[in-house]
């Protein structure tokens, strides 16, 4: 795995469910806390303590809040590229029916224009493919990136926002 | 932010690899080929598959292809085989690709974390959804209260599987909209035809002549577009005309030979006048009067004595010469002639006996059931009922539930919770004949003062549910609304919310639906609905064409997200809760289900899939039911002995009429007790006796009568009348969320008239205040002064439209919606190296219309200031009836 595909399959994650203790475990690992932290400043706290079970709950209502019910920021392309979505949606749906696309379980009932989802794929690919792969299908991540960024109460989501922008 | 670098991220890359983060386990090995990547986004005819299904856009559940490429429907046509659209569509069957894959659909059980309606969830899963659900219900079985679950819906084409649920559970409360839409409208077709035969089913293609009272088949009606097309060709083919009566130019009027504005509430008034001019002239047929109505001619003749041309031109404003010419040429080209009404004419305090008045006219020119005339289909249902003789016989395959037992005291009644409803209430159903007794189920389900919603089959009267609730007349322990939505579109929805988000009157709500909105906002759960285009339903309707027909819903891909069908929800909640509920659902899978459903079709399963409707084509057409003599095996265990019955005796088979004799011959008639067309009907001079309706008023009168609206009587000139109307591309308030149908329509000026406009100093465009009162005849808070409730919208002027009238569509103006819903946009930080603005991001190449982006907004919310107004007797709500005053903003 390299250092891009790592940092993409963490957004991916961050956006792909919940935010729960293997996730947690990875960002509170003292480098990676440093470094995050440098990125958003204000995760500092939540990455320097144990979560207790309303810290998850907490990010979780934040979660529903920006990409579930009634988001503020949705988290799929139809929201900001609806004219080319349907495509975007098609290639990862003929992906997963082909076969060629073997997804983690929590990924499996995202819909296939779903951020976390290309951004899996984009983990995996390497060169001019990424490359196109990003052009085709992600060149709405600065949009998504800033709406999130405007609309996140939570340091965590602020913080995959930021991340987000060099993705 | 400066220092987040390509360098940062490389340092982050390697940190969470060096911090032993786990990769994910994703294969996607292939897609680094260039063949992935070169997938055409865009249709491809030559590689995409086409699947018939049913559309469910709107109630006329057209049959269509859905085009699937990549795993996605990407395009809906018409399926040709369907014989009510022959392949025609509307704009809004695309409508259900917006709602399957628009980005805010709710795709995941929910669960409310702040107060209720404050906007605070988290997913959950269906597990942990289900075993709440459980934990909540099943102790209303076991403590013998199952009436504490109220299924409440909007739109259910399931048929009979949600009531399937609510009787394995022991509820008889499965509450739905019908007042909302139709009942009086419905009610009519059942006194005078015994059925409302899924509506009436016009001859229009062959039919030479039509009166339409306020019907928009050509914008938005039940069966608008199997209509449209069919008038249209009369109308060109073979020279038909289409005369229409409406306050305003819909896309109807606006398309009829002739069009003329009446006064609202008045359209019976211009049916009298032509029944007194076909009698006068001596058009009416009275060999088949005398053959099938229950009342003599002569009888009807004094009825409308008074109802002359001019009588109803004062009350209308049609002219009496023109009345009276409409009406010879109605009845000279009889029998290839039929009226048509919907709510223009039905949506009053008087709508009921209007459309009584109207259906006389079919019947007074005899051309009931004949070419080009006034048909009833064979109905839906396909259960070898009336008409469906000879037809494959289709049903629910999964154990039978029994139906609850009616509330009340005696054997056989369920006393427990008729003693929990109020004492008066009892006592007026203890004085209630047995008829009536017995199809008695407590307040939401049979309201006691309006038997007439709940005498034929059971209408309900919706708009009272949230009120009869707050008053205790019903305790409610679990809500499950469906598809609905009353917090938004009933009248006084603000009364709905009132009670909704009251969690001591409604402890626990869980609503199922696609998208979030003003119901699902007030739930306590929200369980994610498979859409149309993702699942199972068994499809009948009447044909336009008169012959049955039936089709299927389904899948064309699999749920998106999480989301289930309704079917799979009730099921799996069913073995959730258990303790025998279960046992009625035995199917593991809906394909299964639906396979057993179809098993008595003519033609294999793959094959009735493949073209999605089936019809018996060489079948006769439903011309002439009545007629139709009985068979050897329907005669048989009959009283019918040729010769030994008299002419217009009743043909019984174990104490239930099956037909009737007329010529010496048994023949089916019409599906009423007596089975003849109940022209007069003593069951609403009944049931006003029975509710203290006083027999003054005109809807308890036998025989239809025309009586003005008790609050348009004198109106002041100060007053107008408010009315509401449909847009084609829309669904009530449900398509807000639909991006195509939203940039077609996305708000509702109010329209009236540029005479009118002038009168008020008003210019286009000004925001006015429109004032509604509440009405003043037998109904709910009648008579209650001052203002009920107000909005304020901008003015358009329209010709055409009658000049005491303003109206506006009710479907906009959505407050918990979307982003496409509320037209509303957002502005963002600027974008790093992108622009050094304020960004629109929300749906950024969609939402033009909205006020941020300088657009006309989306619309005001009017439902709040619509006042709850039940026809009497019946319930029906009487939308058209609202007196309003204007006030310049």
């Amino acid at each position: 795995m390299t250092p891009e595909s790592a940092v993409a399959q963490l957004a991916a994650s961050l956006f792909a469910h919940e935010i729960d203790a293997s996730i947690l475990a990875s960002l509170q690992q003292p480098e990676t806390a440093l470094i995050l932290e440098k990125i958003e400043p204000r995760v500092a706290p939540l990455l320097g303590k144990e979560w207790a079970s309303q810290d998850f709950e907490d990010a979780a209502v934040e979660y529903c809040r920006l990409f579930i019910l009634d988001p503020v920021a949705p988290a799929r392309a139809a929201a900001y590229d609806e004219k080319n979505s349907l495509e975007v949606a098609g290639r990862i749906q003929f992906m997963l029916d082909s076969g060629f696309l073997e997804l983690p379980k929590r990924f499996k009932t995202l819909a296939p224009d779903h951020v976390a989802l290309l951004l899996l794929v984009y983990s995996t690919l390497m060169g001019d493919d990424s490359i196109q792969f990003k052009g085709d299908n992600l060149a709405w991540l600065p949009d998504f990136s800033a709406r999130l960024e405007n609309e996140s109460q939570h340091p965590l989501y602020l913080l995959a926002a930021k991340i987000l922008r060099v993705v | 932010m400066s220092d987040l670098t390509r360098r940062s991220i490389l340092k982050l890359g390697s940190a969470l690899i060096a911090g032993g983060f786990s990769p994910l386990r994703v294969s996607a090995q292939n897609a680094t080929s260039g063949k992935t990547f070169g997938v055409l986004g865009r249709l491809d005819y030559s590689k995409a598959k086409a699947t018939p299904t049913i559309c469910f856009a709107c109630t006329n559940h057209c049959g269509v292809i859905g085009w699937v490429q990549d795993g996605l429907v990407r395009k809906i046509d018409g399926n040709p085989l369907d014989p009510n659209t022959k392949g025609n569509l509307c704009s809004k069957a695309q409508g259900m690709i917006s709602y399957t894959y628009y980005p805010e659909r709710i795709l995941y059980p929910l669960r409310r974390v702040g107060k209720r309606g404050e906007g605070k969830w988290k997913r959950i899963t269906w597990e942990e959804a289900y075993t709440e659900l459980a934990k909540r219900m099943r102790p209303l079985r076991e403590n013998g209260n199952p009436e504490e679950f109220v299924f409440h819906y909007g739109r259910d084409k399931t048929k009979g599987y949600t009531k399937h649920f609510t009787n394995a559970f022991g509820t008889p409360h499965r509450l739905n909209r019908r007042s909302i839409c139709s009942s009086n409208r419905r009610a009519p077709l059942m006194s005078f035809y015994g059925r409302d035969f899924e509506w009436e089913t016009q001859d229009l293609s062959n039919t030479k002549y039509v009166i339409n009272w306020g019907g928009n088949p050509y914008e938005a009606y039940q069966g608008g577009l199997f209509m449209a097309h069919r008038l249209q060709s009369a109308r060109v083919d073979h020279g038909a005309k289409l005369v229409t009566f409406e306050v305003r130019p819909s896309a109807t009027a606006s398309k009829s030979d002739e069009f003329y504005t009446v006064m609202p509430g008045t359209d019976g008034a211009v049916a009298f006048a032509m029944i007194h001019t076909i009698l006068k002239e001596g058009l009416e047929d009275k060999k088949f009067w005398n053959r099938w109505a229950n009342l003599s001619l002569d009888k009807l003749r004094k009825s409308v004595e008074n109802y002359t041309p001019e009588w109803a031109e004062k009350k209308s404003g049609v002219p009496a010469a023109d009345i009276r010419r409409i009406a010879i040429e109605f009845a000279k080209a009889a029998p290839a002639c039929c009226t048509m009404s919907n709510r223009g004419s039905a949506k009053h305090y008087n709508g009921m006996q209007s459309d009584r008045a109207i259906r006389t006219l079919d019947v007074l020119v005899g051309n009931v059931g004949k070419p080009g005339g006034y048909c009833l289909s064979s109905l839906r249902g396909w259960s070898g009922k009336y008409g469906q003789e000879g037809l494959p016989n289709l049903k629910l395959p999964e154990p039978k539930a029994s139906d609850p037992r009616p509330w009340g005291i005696g054997e056989g009644f369920n006393e427990i919770a008729f003693k929990k409803i109020p004492k008066k209430v009892q006592d007026r159903v203890n004085n209630f004949p047995d008829k009536w007794r017995k199809k008695y189920f407590g307040e939401l389900a049979t309201p006691s003062e309006y038997p007439l919603a709940w005498h034929w089959y059971q209408m309900r009267v919706g708009q009272l549910v949230y009120p009869y609730i707050k008053q205790g007349r019903q305790k409610v322990s679990v809500y499950m609304s469906f598809t609905l939505g009353a917090a938004f579109g009933y009248p006084e929805a603000n009364a709905a919310r009132e009670v909704l988000k009251d969690e001591k009157l409604i402890p626990f709500h869980v609503a199922v639906d696609i998208g979030y909105g003003e119901q699902t906002a007030l739930a306590d759960m929200i369980l994610p609905e498979a859409t149309s285009l993702e699942r199972w339903d068994y499809h009948s309707t009447n044909c336009y064409g008169l012959v049955p027909y039936t089709g299927v819903r389904q899948p064309l891909v699999d749920p998106q997200g999480e989301s289930k069908s309704i079917q799979v929800i009730l099921r799996e909640l069913a073995h959730k809760i258990g303790g025998g509920i279960e046992k009625h659902f035995t199917y593991k899978d809906d394909e299964s289900l639906y396979k057993d459903w179809y098993k008595e079709l003519p033609i294999s399963w793959e094959e009735f899939k493949r073209r999605g409707i089936w019809q018996e084509k060489n079948r006769a057409k439903d011309y002439e039911l009545y007629e139709r003599p009985l068979t050897e095996s329907e005669l048989a265990g009959t009283n019918f002995n040729a010769g030994k019955l008299a002419d217009g005796a009743l043909v019984e088979k174990e104490g239930k009429a099956v037909g009737i004799v007329k010529d010496g011959k048994a023949v089916r008639g019409f599906p009423t007790p007596n089975r003849v067309i109940n022209v007069y009907d003593e069951i609403f001079p009944e049931a006003a006796a029975a509710v203290g309706l006083p027999l003054s008023d005109g809807n308890a009168s036998p025989l239809a009568t025309w009586h003005e609206v008790p609050e348009h009587v004198d109106l002041p000139d100060d007053r107008f009348i408010f009315s509401t109307f449909k847009w084609n591309v829309h669904t009530q308030g449900r398509s807000g969320h639909w991006k195509y149908s939203a940039e077609i329509i996305h708000t509702n000026p109010i329209f009236m008239h540029p005479d009118t406009g002038k009168a008020l100093g008003l210019v286009e465009g000004d925001e006015v205040e429109v004032s509604v009162y509440r009405p003043t005849g037998f109904t709910y808070r009648a008579g209650e002064k001052g203002v009920m409730g107000s909005f304020k919208n901008h003015v358009r002027f329209l010709k055409g439209m009658h000049k005491r009238v303003v109206m506006c569509s009710h479907h906009v103006g959505h407050f918990e919606h979307g982003i496409v819903g509320e037209s509303k946009t957002s502005e963002t930080s600027p974008v790093e190296g992108k622009s050094n603005k304020l960004a629109d991001q929300s749906l950024k190449d969609g939402v033009w219309w909205a006020k941020k982006r300088g657009g006309i907004g989306g619309g005001v919310h009017i439902n709040d200031a619509l006042p709850i107004n039940p026809a009497p007797l019946i319930g029906g709500q009487n939308w058209y009836d609202n007196v309003c005053s204007i006030e310049k903003v």
